[in-house]
Formats: structure tokens, C-alpha cells, sequence
């Protein structure tokens, strides 16, 4: 559990930064955030960089500031505690406060990025389900200059994004929430700190009793962070009910082909989408009441 | 003697240097010239080595030796348990630091690497080219007993380390008068303690002396150099064990064959050699714990009056548990131990210790203690709900009574004292039991969780002293008392953590009415102390304390005469005040320690000031002594009692569990415990509650799995799921009692083991309390629990507990 050899490359801007990933090594080139899972991996000799570009020091790449239409821009270099720690955060997008809130512990949220959870594209990820469900953009800066990609297009697959070499995601951009709305995220885990066996999150906007939007998202249980539009169909436009709501939460199963591990078999994973997604769909209707 | 110290919670001495950083553990250590080494593990649970080609390995810059199982022939492990009386079966001739000719489970260390950093000797792991002829592997208890189970030792005939029966009373005639035989299965899955920090050696032997000196984490300095010096040959007293700071150990770190490693390429090269395990080596490497099953049954009346168990245990044991661990032990200490606070009269026992191709085992946190507990615990309730009576009730009606004690059990052990019915009827008075009957109903009623209560008991067997081997009971101190008047207590025990340093100076501090920072506690050197078997089985509080207080009255009888000497009276006019010797009847006339120790080794110094009988034969002011128990084990044939003390307890456990995820959570606990004589109450509870957070997160979260290959498939912390400050339980009351014990010199009992024991029990007892099944299956994962809350709901017996 010693890392392999490599050539470390510290950045102080993003420019600087984009130039070091034009390297080429045997294994190619990586970027190193706030290292929670990378250098574990390199420890473990799963990944070994032949280059590790250090963007830790460039000052632009942390902030929070509001956009012009009332949401978010946020660095990829903030970490998990400034985001949940945010004003504006709590302010703006309350439910984003809440998941960098419980994710990890402190010692994590005080190390890890937002930017580094999103770019690892870690299918457990408590960021992914959310960033696919509020339609959050990635902000990338590249050799070809900038470019943003939806969350829905952003993750590819497992551990895999639409970054290609030599990008680097710098910002997130968390679009302005509908009102009426509330949202939801939980997760099933036997150690608080953990990431989910299974992860779900819901968003529901309500006009009187009759659901007006929704989207429904799981995590853990695919490559990717996935929608459960069979879920969300089942709502649209209807009035809600308990039933219909056990009826919608059942259907997020459907189709889903987790895997089996040592924490969790994949029969159990999928009854627990049933229960994670009704939990999370209940909690985002009493809240968007 | 008046108690100041004994029996005060003072802040622990050690918090301070831990907390900031200022504590030296084996890695912050660094010699002049030291290499570092790197383990090639086995990629196979059974395979011939054919080959092992490291050429292009020693070409490797930087790489200064490598070793081979062909290097290690000449150095087979010395055992650490012979149990001769029980026909234990040895493995000598596969028992090396690396693997000779055949590989035994996936991990096995098989070569190791010295280099010159520890990245270069990791990249020669990459280098050597092992050949492997895989063998089937036996990966179940099960498959080794079967008929065409591979034999992992050809020249026993079987895969059965050690088998030994047991039998006390009429077993028989038991049976034929129960009203009931009750059928129980209760084992528990593989898993272990992975302290922070892990194994971690400095070897540096010196060539031109011969001597070699290591630093290792360890829970023994005295019984390591003993077994280095016997597997590298070299004279004994040419080797020294210092153990620094250790990171937590939990009982794993009572094995030194993976640590013969760095002493071996020290001896080779001449230079010091570090080696760190890494967390993966932690987890394959071993040791391992727990993994037993026991199929018993149980004769009872319907009164609920136990008559007579039989059971059968069968422990994994992994490779082999004689000579890298220590766990062959446990298959005797369970027979010694398991009939708890009952008084069961008749009981016929087999216990096995099965060989696999996994990793070895050696002690961890009560050692088979807690297995024989948890089996007696947990048949109570499942007789009892059987029977339809309450938990207490059973246990109430076959507790030892106040009034036997001392009381000898039909398996030999000696009980100390105690009183177990009051600390049953104070834990259910604190818990109050029908309100959360109550609260029990309404949450049922509401819907989304299951509330288990969970009731148990026990008895703690501590301080042992196990014949044949290196848990043996020798434990000697010295003292000293300064010319400044400051004593230090040298002792060769090693801490793990318990605060023993504090409570030893607690001891010393009240025999010579001084105060704690008076003292100060040296440890963990085999040069510095007398023998010491080490910090286990619960030991400190009995052997060590007991090596303190008996050393302390030594000198202090010594001082005593100095004083009367100086102060001009007999030795029986003075006594000790307030770090004083004075004249009882004239307390004007004094002379403080510090005085007398300054005259009898400065001014005017020993000669002006000692008599003649201590000048011309010891006119120092130190002592050495040891101390053993009372009690002592003396011959396996005759009835024989391991433990000098035996504390006791009771909790009640709350559990709920998610109806819908089977998740558990233990939202509040209750504890009575007694362990005699306090020496420092928060001690004691903090460690109580670490104990159970320990045991109630091993038999929830943590296990170690093999798949069918023998490959150990939990690798990683975050596969296998160590509790963090977040799994700390909910509440704990917590209730201390006193019940001196009469076998050690302050009534002191060893407590260290505690919290795992009744933690484990009584979470168990209470899940199936929520449900009305019995559980046989563990770990208690959100998965397992599902199953059991659907097959609770098929059978209906969410409500059983209700009928009493």
C-alpha cells in the first residue's frame, strides 16, 4: 500500500493546471482534489498515474456565488463543509446544504470536493442522484476552451464521465429551484459515515394535491446515478395518494439490475429502492406542503 | 491504610502525549541506516510453491536482501501454546515466518524484501515471480470434516488440530428427568479487532555484539524475546523487546512470527529493518477471531431449572493456532468458563478446533470467555421464551447465591464473590422494564420500527494464568524510591491503552500517602522490569496491581525501619502520613520520604544513616517482587480454575430495528457492573462502553469473508466496517458496584474484556426479543435482519414475548 511511482505537478491556475494534463504517461494523468479516493487508490496500486496534477492550490477554483437567475455557481474546489456550511447554500438550495451536510464525516467534508465526488463519478456517490435529479450543469475548462455538460449527460459510466483528457470540471452550476417544491435524499447504510447500499432522492412539486413535476433519482444500484421515469410517470399530473405513492416507489425497481457484494446482495438492493424511494418521495411531498 | 487514590477518577496520564501527537509509536521511530521491509503475500489459500524466482528483484536499485521460504528452513517457529496434556497436534514442519514449499491461505507471507525506502521494497514485490500449483482449498468447517476434505497436515490423518471432551456429573440421567430438551444452534461469524495501528517492528541486530534490539507494538516485551531469541538462535539475553506506544491491540498482538520477519533480515543485513503492515496485510495476514458454532442441547425443567447442556463446539481456526497465534487456548478456556453465573451441575462438552486454509487466529477481547458466555446467555432466553417465562425468571432461578461463595463450578473454576441476583434486580430497576414494555407497544403500534429489550448476565473470568505457554501467570515489579523522593514502578507489562499507568500510580501512590504524580509508571520494556506475561485476559488489575501493591509493601516495610532508624524508634512506633514517616505517638517527630531519601543516598548518605543489618546486606531503597494468585492452575487433569477473578454484571439492551430495512440501532443500554475494589471508576466504565461499542458493532457490521476460492474478499476498511465515533451507542446507563474480590491484595478484578462479553448477549437477546425467532445467523447486516423480521411476520411471533 505504497504509491507507485509518480511525477507531481502543483498548479496555481486553471491555465497551468490544463497544460500538465496535456502529459502523457504509460498510465496517463490524474488530478488530485481532495484525494479521498484517489490516493487511496494509488495506495492500494489500482490507479497509478504516471503524472498527478495538484489543483489544491489554485485559488479561483473555490467559491459560492449566486448566478443571475437565482442559482448557484459553485467552485469544484469547494469543499463538502463550505457548501453545507453556506448561507447562500441554505438559502438558495437548502437540500444541497443537507447531503454535504451527512456525507462522510467531518474529517471527510472538510477535505472532500464537491467537484472531486462529481468527477470520480463513484456510482455510490451522495452528490450524483442529486446533481441528475435538480439538472445541475458541469462547468468544464479544457484546451478547447469552456464548455458545460448536463448532469444527465456527464455521467457515462462507472467511474467514467463526459470529461474527455486533458479537462478539468471547475465549476458546478446548480440551476434555480422551482417553488412548491421539496426535495428528499436518503440512504441505507450500516455505518452513519458510509456511503449507501442504496441512495435515493426525490423532488416533488405540488400544485394543491395533484403532483406538478417530479423526478426521482437512485444511486448504487447501477453505473451511474439513475432516473426512475417509470416512478415519476406514475405521479405526473395525478393526485397524490399513499397508495400512489407506494405504486410509484415500487416501479423505481423496475428495470434496475444491481450488483451483488459484500455488503448487499442484489435482490436486496432492489426491495430497498421501493423503501428508499417512498421514504424520500413522502418526505419531498410534506415538504413541498 | 486510608484510601485516597484507590477508588478516584483522576484524569488519565497518558490522554495528554496521545492526544497531541507527542506519543512515539514503532513508526515514528527511525534508526541510522534502516532499511524497510515489504511482505510477498500468497495469491492462493493452497497451492505448492514450485518456484520462486527473484532475480530480477534483487536487481532492482535500492533492494539490499530478499528472502525466501528456502532462507527460513533453518528457523522454524517456536510454539507458543503446547497443551501435551491435551494431544495437541503440532505443525512444526510447516510452521515458519514464510512459507516453506506450500502455501496454506491467500496472504500468507512468502518472501519479504529489506530496501533502502519503503516505495523500492514494495516495487520488488512486483518483481518476483512466484510459481503456483494450485491445491484444493478448504474454505468451511464443514468441507475439512468431510471425507474427501483435503488434508492440510498429510500426517494427521485429519483437519482436527486438537479435540477435547468434557464432562462433569450424570449427563444422562440429566436428560432422562428433564421435563424439556431444547435444541439450540449459537455461533457467531468471522471477525476480529483491526486496531489503527497495525503490526509494526524495528529489528536491529548488531553484528559484532550479537545483540539484537526490537521495537515492537506488541502486548508483551517479556514472552518476545523469549520466542526471537528461540526461532533466530540467539542467546536470549542478547536480545531486548521495547514496546512504545501502541495503537491499540485488543489481544491481537500477543504473536510475533510475522515480526520474526525484520529481526531475520536485520540478522542478515546487519541493519536495522522496519516493517509496517499495511491494511491489507492486517486483514489477510491475520490473526482472526471468533468463527465457532455450537450445537447443544439443553435439559430443563419447566420450572425453568437448567439440569444438564451438551453441546458440541467446532472453532475455524484457520491454518494452524499453536505456533502463529495463540487461539488453540480458547477450545480449553471455553470448557473452563462457559457455565457462567448457573449452577449447572452436569454437562458433557466436545470442543474441536478445526484446520481451514484461512488465516490464523489468535486472542481477541475476552478469548473464548465470551463465547461460553454468549452461549449460556443466549440459551437462558431461548429456553425461557420456550418455556414462557421471563428472561430474568430463568436466570434468577439457577444463579450461584450471594452466600457460596467462594464457589467451585463443576468445571473447576473458583468464583471469587459477587451478587448476582442484586446486580440482575438493580439492572432491570434502572431500565424499568414495563415502561418500555410500554414504549415497546407503541412503537409496534405505530409501525415503522421493532423494539427488541434485552436482558443478560455474566460472569467475567479475568487475571488467567493458562499453563503450557505464554499465557502463563508470572508478574513481578520494581520499584524504586528516589533520592528526591519520587518513586518509579518498572514493569515489563505492556499498555494497550487501559490507563494502566495511571491506576498502578494510584496504587503506589495510597501505599506510601503520596500522590499520583509522585510515581511514575515505566512499561513495556523487557530490559527494565522483571518477567511480565503481559497485558491480556483482563490481567491488569489483578497481576500487575498485585505486583505493585505487593512491591510497594516490600519497600515501604524497608522504609519504614529506615525511618524509625533515623527518627531514633522501633519500626512498629512509625507509620506513613502524608508522604511522611512519623512517630504515631509524637506525629511532630517526622521525617518525609524525600528527606530519608536524600540522607540515604546524599547527605550524609547510607553509611551515616543506615543500620548496620541493612548497610552490610541491602541498603537500597528499591525492591523487586511478584505476585501470584491464590488460586493458581496446577495440573490440567485435576479440576482447575484459570482465572484468579471473576467479575460479574447485567445489562438491558434496547434495540430497534427498521421494519422495512432491517436495520439495527441501539439506542440506550444499561449496565450494572462489579468488579471489586476501584481503582479509578471512569476507567472503568469508559472502558466498559468501549468494550461494547466494540462487541455490539462486531456482531452488527464487521466481518471477514471468504468466497469459495479461500480468497478473503473484505480488504479494506470500507468492506469491512470497524465502528467509528459514529457507531458510539446511544446512552449508556451505567451503574458501578463493589464487591471485593478476596483473592488479590486491594479486591480488585481485572475488567479490561468486560464490555464485549453481556454487550453481544444482550443486543442478541433483544433482537430476538423484537421478533420471537431465534437467531442463528450472523452478522446482524440490515440484509439478515430483513429475513429474520419477514420470517417473524410469516410465523406471527412478532407478539410472543407478551405471553409472560
Amino acid at each position: 500500500m505504497r504509491p507507485a511511482e509518480f511525477e507531481y505537478h502543483e498548479s496555481r491556475t486553471v491555465e497551468e493546471a490544463l497544460s500538465f494534463l496535456q502529459l502523457r504517461g504509460d498510465e496517463g494523468v490524474k488530478v488530485l482534489a481532495g484525494g479521498l479516493s484517489l490516493v487511496p487508490m494509488m495506495k492500494l496500486r489500482l490507479a497509478q498515474p504516471a503524472h498527478l496534477v495538484d489543483i489544491t492550490k489554485i485559488p479561483t477554483l473555490s467559491y459560492i456565488e449566486e448566478s443571475g437567475n437565482g442559482g448557484l455557481r459553485i467552485g469544484a474546489l469547494t469543499t463538502y463543509a463550505a457548501v453545507s456550511g453556506s448561507e447562500l447554500v441554505q438559502k438558495r438550495c437548502p437540500i444541497l446544504a443537507e447531503v454535504t451536510g451527512i456525507l462522510g464525516d467531518p474529517q471527510i467534508r472538510n477535505v472532500g470536493t464537491i467537484g472531486g465526488n462529481i468527477s470520480n463519478a463513484d456510482p455510490a456517490s451522495d452528490i450524483g442522484p442529486m446533481a441528475l435529479a435538480l439538472d445541475v450543469e458541469m462547468g468544464i475548462a479544457g484546451p478547447q476552451g469552456r464548455r458545460t455538460v448536463k448532469a444527465a449527460d456527464f455521467y457515462v459510466d462507472l467511474f467514467t464521465t463526459a470529461l474527455d483528457a486533458g479537462e478539468l470540471l471547475v465549476e458546478i452550476v446548480i440551476p434555480p429551484l422551482p417553488s412548491q417544491t421539496g426535495f428528499s435524499y436518503t440512504k441505507l447504510n450500516q455505518r452513519r459515515a458510509d456511503m449507501g447500499i442504496v441512495n435515493a432522492f426525490s423532488s416533488v412539486t405540488l400544485d394543491g394535491d395533484i403532483v406538478k413535476d417530479v423526478k426521482v433519482t437512485v444511486g448504487a444500484v447501477a453505473a451511474t446515478p439513475v432516473r426512475a421515469l417509470q416512478t415519476e410517470k406514475i405521479l405526473k399530473g395525478n393526485v397524490l395518494t399513499d397508495e400512489l405513492i407506494v405504486e410509484a416507489a415500487n416501479a423505481a425497481a423496475d428495470g434496475i439490475k444491481p450488483e451483488t457484494d459484500v455488503h448487499a446482495t442484489a435482490e436486496y438492493r432492489t426491495e430497498m429502492v421501493k423503501v428508499l424511494v417512498k421514504r424520500t418521495l413522502t418526505q419531498a411531498v410534506k415538504r413541498a406542503r | 491504610m486510608a484510601k485516597k487514590w484507590v477508588g478516584t477518577s483522576i484524569k488519565r496520564k497518558e490522554d495528554a502525549s496521545m492526544l497531541t501527537g507527542e506519543a512515539t509509536y514503532v513508526d515514528d521511530m527511525q534508526l541510522p541506516g534502516m532499511l524497510h521491509c515489504a511482505i510477498l503475500r500468497s495469491d492462493y489459500a493452497h497451492a505448492n510453491i514450485k518456484s520462486i524466482d527473484v532475480s530480477e528483484a534483487r536487481k532492482l536499485p535500492g533492494v539490499i536482501d530478499i528472502i525466501t521460504g528456502e532462507d527460513v528452513k533453518e528457523y522454524p517457529l517456536a510454539a507458543a501454546v503446547e497443551f501435551a496434556h491435551f494431544d495437541l497436534k503440532s505443525p512444526v514442519k510447516q510452521a515458519y515466518l514464510l512459507a516453506v514449499d506450500r502455501a496454506l491461505y491467500a496472504g500468507q507471507p512468502i518472501a519479504a524484501v529489506a530496501a533502502v525506502d519503503k516505495y523500492i521494497a514494495e516495487d520488488a514485490l512486483d518483481l518476483i515471480q512466484v510459481h503456483y500449483e494450485p491445491l484444493t482449498p478448504v474454505v468451511s468447517m464443514e468441507q475439512a470434516l468431510s471425507e474427501d476434505a483435503p488434508l492440510i497436515y498429510e500426517e494427521w490423518g485429519d483437519n482436527v488440530q486438537m479435540q477435547v471432551p468434557s464432562k462433569a456429573g450424570d449427563v444422562d440421567a440429566a436428560f432422562a428427568e428433564a421435563d424439556r430438551v431444547i435444541k439450540v444452534k449459537i455461533g457467531e461469524h468471522r471477525y476480529c479487532a483491526f486496531p489503527l495501528e497495525g503490526r509494526a517492528a524495528i529489528a536491529d541486530y548488531k553484528p559484532r555484539t550479537g545483540k539484537l534490539h526490537t521495537w515492537i507494538s506488541s502486548q508483551a516485551s517479556s514472552a518476545p524475546r523469549a520466542n526471537f531469541a528461540k526461532t533466530l538462535k540467539i542467546p536470549e539475553q542478547n536480545v531486548s523487546v521495547t514496546v512504545p506506544h501502541v495503537g491499540g491491540a485488543f489481544g491481537t498482538k500477543l504473536n510475533w512470527s510475522v515480526e520474526t520477519i525484520p529481526c531475520l533480515l536485520s540478522k542478515r543485513t546487519g541493519r536495522p529493518v522496519k516493517y509496517v503492515e499495511n491494511k491489507i496485510e492486517t486483514f489477510t495476514i491475520g490473526p482472526h477471531a471468533r468463527d465457532y458454532v455450537f450445537n447443544g442441547e439443553v435439559a430443563c425443567k419447566n420450572d425453568g431449572t437448567i439440569l444438564g447442556v451438551k453441546a458440541d463446539v467446532m472453532f475455524d481456526l484457520g491454518i494452524e493456532s499453536s505456533y502463529r497465534g495463540t487461539a488453540i487456548a480458547k477450545c480449553v478456556i471455553l470448557l473452563k468458563t462457559f457455565l457462567g453465573q448457573y449452577k449447572i451441575k452436569n454437562y458433557s462438552f466436545l470442543s474441536r478446533a478445526i484446520v481451514t486454509n484461512k488465516a490464523f487466529q489468535c486472542s481477541y477481547r475476552a478469548f473464548g470467555k465470551e463465547q461460553g458466555s454468549r452461549f449460556i446467555e443466549r440459551i437462558m432466553n431461548i429456553v425461557a421464551r420456550e418455556l414462557g417465562i421471563s428472561p430474568e425468571e430463568i436466570r434468577l432461578k439457577n444463579y450461584i447465591q450471594p452466600e457460596e461463595f467462594p464457589y467451585r463450578t463443576t468445571s473447576g473454576a473458583l468464583y471469587d464473590s459477587g451478587d448476582y441476583p442484586g446486580t440482575l434486580k438493580r439492572v432491570l430497576e434502572m431500565a424499568d422494564i414495563p415502561s418500555l414494555r410500554k414504549e415497546q407497544a407503541r412503537l409496534e403500534e405505530e409501525g415503522r420500527y421493532l423494539m427488541g429489550i434485552g436482558i443478560a448476565s455474566f460472569v467475567q473470568p479475568s487475571g488467567s494464568a493458562v499453563p503450557d505457554g505464554y499465557l502463563n501467570g508470572m508478574e513481578g515489579a520494581t520499584l524504586k524510591l528516589l533520592p528526591e523522593g519520587g518513586f518509579i514502578l518498572s514493569t515489563a507489562h505492556c499498555t494497550l491503552g487501559q490507563g494502566i499507568e495511571t491506576t498502578l500510580s494510584q496504587v503506589v501512590a495510597d501505599e506510601f500517602t503520596v500522590t499520583p504524580e509522585d510515581v511514575r509508571v515505566i512499561i513495556g520494556d523487557s530490559d527494565k522490569a522483571p518477567y511480565s506475561s503481559g497485558g491480556f485476559a483482563s490481567r491488569g488489575a489483578a497481576w500487575v496491581v498485585g505486583a505493585a501493591v505487593t512491591v510497594s509493601r516490600k519497600l515501604k516495610e524497608k522504609v519504614l525501619r529506615f525511618g524509625a532508624h533515623v527518627l531514633k524508634v522501633e519500626a512498629d512506633e512509625v507509620e506513613l502520613k502524608d508522604g511522611k514517616i512519623q512517630v504515631k505517638r509524637d506525629p511532630a517527630k517526622s521525617v518525609s520520604l524525600h528527606e530519608l531519601a536524600t540522607s540515604v543516598h546524599f547527605w550524609p548518605g547510607a553509611i551515616g544513616v543506615l543500620p548496620d543489618e541493612f548497610l552490610y546486606t541491602d541498603p537500597s531503597l528499591d525492591a523487586t517482587a511478584y505476585w501470584t494468585a491464590p488460586n493458581p492452575p496446577v495440573s490440567w487433569a485435576a479440576p482447575i480454575n484459570l482465572y484468579c477473578t471473576h467479575p460479574n454484571g447485567a445489562e438491558v439492551s434496547t434495540i430497534l430495528i427498521d421494519k422495512e430495512t432491517g436495520k439495527i440501532t441501539v439506542p440506550k443500554r444499561f449496565v450494572v457492573y462489579d468488579c471489586g475494589t476501584l481503582i479509578n471508576p471512569d476507567i472503568v466504565k469508559h472502558q466498559y462502553i468501549g468494550g461494547a461499542l466494540q462487541g455490539i458493532n462486531g456482531i452488527l457490521n464487521e466481518e471477514l469473508c471468504y468466497d469459495e476460492n479461500g480468497q478473503l474478499t473484505t480488504t479494506t476498511y470500507m468492506d469491512y466496517l470497524i465502528p467509528g465515533s459514529h457507531e458510539m451507542l446511544g446512552e449508556t446507563v451505567f451503574e458501578h458496584q463493589e464487591t471485593p474480590s478476596p483473592f488479590t491484595p486491594l479486591g480488585c478484578k481485572g475488567m479490561g474484556e468486560a464490555g464485549t462479553f453481556c454487550s453481544v448477549s444482550s443486543v442478541m437477546n433483544a433482537v430476538e426479543d423484537a421478533l420471537g425467532i431465534t437467531i442463528t445467523k450472523t452478522p446482524l447486516k440490515p440484509q439478515t435482519v430483513l429475513d429474520y423480521v419477514k420470517e417473524a411476520m410469516e410465523k406471527g411471533t412478532l407478539n410472543r414475548r407478551r405471553e409472560w
